[in-house]
C-alpha cells in the first residue's frame, strides 16, 4: 500500500514534470494563429469578417452557429 | 450451418397445423435470431410432410410451400417473398447422387447484401433471375450449371465511394467434375456505371470470357479474355493458390490497347495531384504482366506513335515509340524514341532515352535532346530508391542556341549572341531540387552564374525557387539595344543575392548593378538618362538636365551603380553611394558629364516592374 | 509542492502569452496569397457540395467526401478531385503559414488551429467531424 503510494506520487511528478516540457507548446501563437485562420478563412469562404452573415452571395455562405 | 433452441410443435388436426421456431440460426457468418415456420394446412403422411400456405418469420414474414418425401429423399422449398418473386429450392438424394437446383425469378438484390464479397458495398435496387444446378454423383463426379442476371442494379457505400447504377449484366458458368473441376463462364457487363473510388467506369460495354480448373488446393484459369469496349481486349492465365491465398501465377498480356481511352480512365484517377493528372496520352500500347507468387515479377510495355501532352502546354512529345521493361531484381533495357516536341514554346528535335531500369535505380545514357540549333546535353542520370523516396541526379550542358532564334520563340524582344550553359549537377528528391556548383550561362557578350541554386514543392502548389545569381561583363550596348532602354555604353556587373522565387516572380532579393571594373567606353544616351531618373523614382535630377544638357544626345559617365533590397512587396534603393537627401546612380565623366541622383528609397516591386517595362516599351519615360 | 508546480506554470504560461500576443501572424506572403486565392476560386464549386452533405470538413483541417450518394456517378470523380485538390492546398497553406513565420515545425499547430476555425465558421447544414472523428450536422 505504502509502495502503491508512492508510485502513485511518483507518476503524479513524472506527469507535472510532462506538462512542464509541453509548455514549450505555448510559443506557438494560439490566439495569433486563430486571427491568422479567420482572415484567411473569411476571405477563402467569401465570409463578412466579424458581421453576422448578412443575405451571404452563395447559398451556403455564413457563420451559422 | 448451425442452429441452437430448436422447438417444434405439431398439433395433428384435420389439416394439420405445424410450428417450428430455432433461437438462432448462422449460415456463413450471418445469424438469425427467432426464425419461426408457421404452417397452418400441413400435411403429415407416412411418406409426405407438406407445408402448402407457410409463413416463413425472419424479421419479415415469407410466404413459403415446402415438400419433404423422406422416401424418395426429396426436398422442395419455394419462397414468395413478394407477389412476382420467387425462390425455389430443390434437393434430391439418392444412391450416393446429390441434385440441387435454386432458381430465383424476380429475386431482389437486396436480399444479396449480407452474402456480398465487399462488406462496405449494399445493393439498393435491382432484380436478379438466377438458375443454378448441381449434380454430384459419388465422390468424384459432377456436374454445374450457373446463371445470374441482373437488371436495373444499383449500390452503394455509405460515403458513395463506391456506387454503380443502372447496373445490366450476366454471369454465366458451367463445371464437369471429373476427379477435379473443369470449368468456363462467362461475365458480360451490358449496362450501368461505376464510380469506385478513384475511378470511374461510364456506361458501356465489357466482356470476360474464362476457362480452368478447380482443386481443393488450386484455382487455375487456363485462358481467359477481357474485352473493354473503346480500350481493346487483354488475356490473362493464372493459378490462385486456395492454402496460401494467394497468387501462384499470373500472366496478362494486351496488344494495341488505345492509350487515349485507357490513360484517364486507369492510369490518371491515380495521380490526383501531380504532373500525371494533367496529361493526355494517346497511340497504341502492347503490354505483358507477370506475377509470381502474388508479387509483381515483370512488366513489359511497348508504345507506337504515342502522343503526350500536358493539358497546359508546358510540355509535349510527338512520334513516341517505346519499350518499356521492368523485372524483379533484375536490370532491364528501356528505349524511348521521340520524334519531336515542345517544351513551352520552344520547340524540340527528335531523340532518343536509353534507359537501364532495376528494382531501385533507373540510369540513363548520355542523350541529346536538339533545341532550335543547339541542345542540350544530358547525362549521368541517375535515380535511386531510399527510403521510399526515388533521388534523382543529373548533369547537362546547353550547348549554344542563337540568341536571335530564341528571343524568336519565346517572343522576347530580338537578342544577340548565343546561349549556352553548363549544368554541374542536379539532385532531385521529395519535390526537391538542389543544383550543386554553378549554373553557367554566357549572354550578352558577358557570363551569368547561377549559384546555390534549390528549389522546393517544384511540381506541387507552392513552388519556392532560392538562388544567388552574378553577372558578369554585361555589354551594356547589346543591353540596352535589345530592350530598347535607350542607348547606353559600357559593362555591367549586377549581382542578386539571396533571391527567393515564388511561381517564378521575385519576393526577395538583394540586387546590385555596377559597372564593371576596367577600362572601356563609357556613354550614355539622353534618353537613357531619362529612364534611369524614371527608375530611380524620378524626382529633381530630371530638372538639371533639361536646363542646358538637353542639347546633347550622348553623356560620358565614370561608373554607374543602383541597389535594390526586395521585401515584402517593396525595394529599398541605393546608388553608388549616398549623397545629401538622395543617393547617386549614375557619376559624372567625360565631357560633358551627367550626374543622376535618386530621391525615393521606397518604390512598390510592383510599381517598379510598371516603369521598366514602359521604359523599354521604348514610350516616353514617366518623369515627375 | 502540487500547487506550487501549477502556480509557476500558470505564471509562466502567462508570461509567455504577454510576451507573444504583440505580434500578429505574418499571411501576407506570395505564397499564401496565391493559395488563398486558388482556394476562394475552388470554393465556389465546393460550396454547393457543402451544402448538399457530399462534402464534410475533417476534425483534422482537411475535407472529405462524406454522402456522395446526391451527386450524379459521372460527376463524383470531379468531386474526388476536387478534394483532393483541396487538401493538397490547404496542406500548402498550413505549411507556408509556418514557414513565413520562420518556424516550419508549426506546421501542424497551424493545421489543428485551422480545423477548429473551419468547423466554428462553418455555414449550418454542413457536415463536420467531431473531435471523435464522427460526422455531424451542423
Amino acid at each position: 500500500m505504502q509502495n502503491r503510494l508512492v508510485g502513485w506520487i511518483g507518476t503524479g511528478v513524472a506527469g507535472l514534470t510532462l506538462a512542464g516540457c509541453v509548455t514549450i507548446n505555448i510559443y506557438f501563437p494560439a490566439a495569433e494563429a486563430e486571427k491568422a485562420a479567420d482572415k484567411i478563412i473569411d476571405q477563402v469562404w467569401q465570409l463578412k469578417p466579424g458581421a453576422k452573415p448578412a443575405t451571404p452571395p452563395a447559398q451556403t455562405k455564413g457563420e451559422a452557429k | 450451418m448451425s442452429l441452437h433452441g430448436i422447438a417444434a410443435r405439431l398439433i395433428l388436426s384435420t389439416p394439420a397445423t405445424l410450428d417450428i421456431t430455432i433461437a438462432q440460426a448462422t449460415l456463413q457468418g450471418r445469424t438469425w435470431r427467432k426464425l419461426a415456420l408457421h404452417c397452418p394446412d400441413a400435411r403429415i403422411e407416412r411418406d409426405l410432410i407438406e407445408c402448402r400456405r407457410g409463413v416463413l418469420d425472419v424479421g419479415e414474414k415469407l410466404p413459403l410451400t415446402f415438400q419433404y418425401r423422406p422416401g424418395m429423399h426429396s426436398l422442395s422449398l419455394t419462397l414468395f417473398p413478394a407477389s412476382d418473386e420467387r425462390w425455389q429450392a430443390q434437393l434430391i438424394a439418392q444412391d450416393g447422387n446429390l441434385v440441387t437446383t435454386l432458381e430465383v425469378e424476380n429475386g431482389t438484390a437486396v436480399r444479396l447484401n449480407p452474402w456480398l464479397p465487399e462488406p462496405s458495398v449494399h445493393f439498393s435496387q435491382g432484380v436478379f433471375d438466377l438458375t443454378a444446378k448441381l449434380a454430384l454423383e459419388g465422390a468424384a463426379r459432377g456436374k454445374l450449371d450457373v446463371s445470374l442476371a441482373l437488371r436495373n442494379g444499383a449500390f452503394s457505400d455509405a460515403a458513395g465511394a463506391r456506387a454503380g447504377e443502372k447496373l445490366a449484366g450476366d454471369i454465366s458458368l458451367h463445371g464437369v467434375r471429373a476427379g477435379a473441376w473443369r470449368w468456363n463462364g462467362a461475365a458480360n457487363w451490358r449496362a450501368g456505371e461505376v464510380f469506385w473510388q478513384p475511378f470511374y467506369f461510364a456506361q458501356g460495354e465489357r466482356q470476360l470470357s474464362a476457362q480452368g480448373s478447380w482443386s481443393d488446393d488450386q484455382a487455375v484459369v487456363d485462358q481467359a479474355q477481357l474485352t473493354w469496349a473503346g480500350v481493346g481486349t487483354v488475356q490473362l492465365n493464372g493459378a490462385w493458390n486456395r492454402a496460401a491465398g494467394r497468387i501462384d501465377h499470373l500472366l496478362v498480356t494486351a496488344k494495341s490497347l488505345a492509350l487515349d481511352a485507357l490513360y484517364p480512365i486507369f492510369l490518371k484517377p491515380l495521380a490526383q495531384d501531380g504532373v500525371l493528372s494533367k496529361l493526355a496520352l494517346s497511340g497504341l500500347a502492347d503490354g505483358a504482366i507477370t506475377l509470381k507468387q502474388g508479387a509483381l515479377d515483370e512488366a513489359s510495355i511497348t508504345i507506337h506513335q504515342g502522343q503526350l501532352k500536358q493539358e497546359e502546354n508546358l510540355f509535349s512529345l510527338t512520334g513516341i515509340d517505346a519499350s518499356l521493361a521492368w523485372q524483379k531484381n533484375q536490370s532491364r533495357e528501356n528505349r524511348i524514341q521521340v520524334a519531336s516536341g515542345e517544351l513551352g514554346k520552344l520547340p524540340l528535335g527528335a531523340f532518343s532515352v536509353r534507359a537501364l531500369l532495376g528494382p531501385d535505380h533507373i540510369s540513363l545514357a548520355p542523350l541529346t535532346i536538339p533545341i532550335l540549333d543547339g541542345a542540350l546535353a544530358v547525362e549521368g542520370v541517375d535515380a535511386r530508391l531510399e527510403n521510399e523516396t526515388w533521388r534523382w541526379a543529373l548533369s547537362a550542358a546547353l550547348q549554344p542556341i542563337s540568341m536571335r532564334r530564341l528571343s524568336q520563340a519565346l517572343q522576347l524582344p530580338a537578342m544577340h549572341g548565343t546561349l549556352s550553359a553548363v549544368i554541374p549537377q542536379v539532385q532531385y528528391a521529395g519535390q526537391s531540387l538542389t543544383v550543386n556548383g554553378a549554373l553557367l550561362f554566357k549572354i550578352f557578350d558577358g557570363t551569368i552564374v547561377v549559384k546555390d541554386l534549390t528549389a522546393s514543392d517544384v511540381l506541387g502548389p507552392t513552388p519556392h525557387v532560392y538562388g544567388n545569381i552574378d553577372m558578369r561583363n554585361l555589354d551594356l550596348d547589346l543591353l540596352t539595344r535589345t530592350f530598347s532602354f535607350g542607348v547606353m555604353q559600357g559593362r555591367l556587373d549586377v549581382s542578386v543575392a539571396g533571391l527567393e522565387l515564388f511561381g517564378w516572380r521575385p519576393v526577395k532579393f538583394d540586387a546590385k548593378v555596377a559597372s564593371s571594373p576596367g577600362d572601356y567606353p563609357r556613354k550614355i544616351s539622353q534618353r537613357a538618362v531619362e529612364n534611369i531618373t524614371s527608375l530611380g523614382g524620378g524626382g529633381g535630377a530630371a530638372a538639371i538636365q533639361r536646363s542646358f544638357l538637353r542639347f546633347f544626345d550622348q553623356f560620358g559617365y565614370d561608373r554607374i551603380g543602383l541597389t535594390c533590397r526586395l521585401e515584402r512587396g517593396v525595394c529599398e534603393m541605393g546608388g553608388i553611394e549616398d549623397v545629401p537627401s538622395g543617393y547617386l546612380i549614375v557619376k559624372g565623366g567625360g565631357i560633358p558629364a551627367l550626374s543622376v541622383i535618386g530621391y525615393n528609397r521606397r518604390v512598390g516591386w510592383d510599381e517598379l516592374l510598371a516603369r521598366i517595362q514602359r521604359a523599354t516599351q521604348g514610350g516616353k519615360p514617366i518623369v515627375q | 509542492m502540487k500547487q506550487r508546480v501549477s502556480l509557476f506554470l500558470v505564471a509562466m504560461l502567462a508570461f509567455a502569452s504577454a510576451a507573444l500576443a504583440a505580434a500578429d501572424l505574418e499571411i501576407n506572403t506570395p505564397a499564401i496569397a496565391a493559395l488563398q486565392s486558388a482556394m476562394q476560386t475552388r470554393h465556389n464549386k465546393l460550396a454547393a457540395y457543402y451544402a448538399s452533405g457530399a462534402v464534410g470538413l475533417t476534425r483534422d483541417g482537411n475535407v472529405a467526401l462524406h454522402d456522395a450518394s446526391s451527386i450524379p456517378l459521372a460527376e463524383r470523380q470531379s468531386v474526388n478531385g476536387l478534394v483532393a485538390d483541396e487538401n493538397r492546398d490547404r496542406a500548402a497553406l498550413y505549411r507556408e503559414i509556418a514557414r513565413a513565420n520562420a518556424h516550419p515545425e508549426w506546421a501542424a499547430e497551424v493545421r489543428t488551429t485551422f480545423a477548429q476555425r473551419w468547423i466554428d465558421k462553418a455555414a449550418s447544414g454542413w457536415w463536420v467531424q467531431n473531435p471523435s472523428g464522427a460526422w455531424v450536422k451542423k
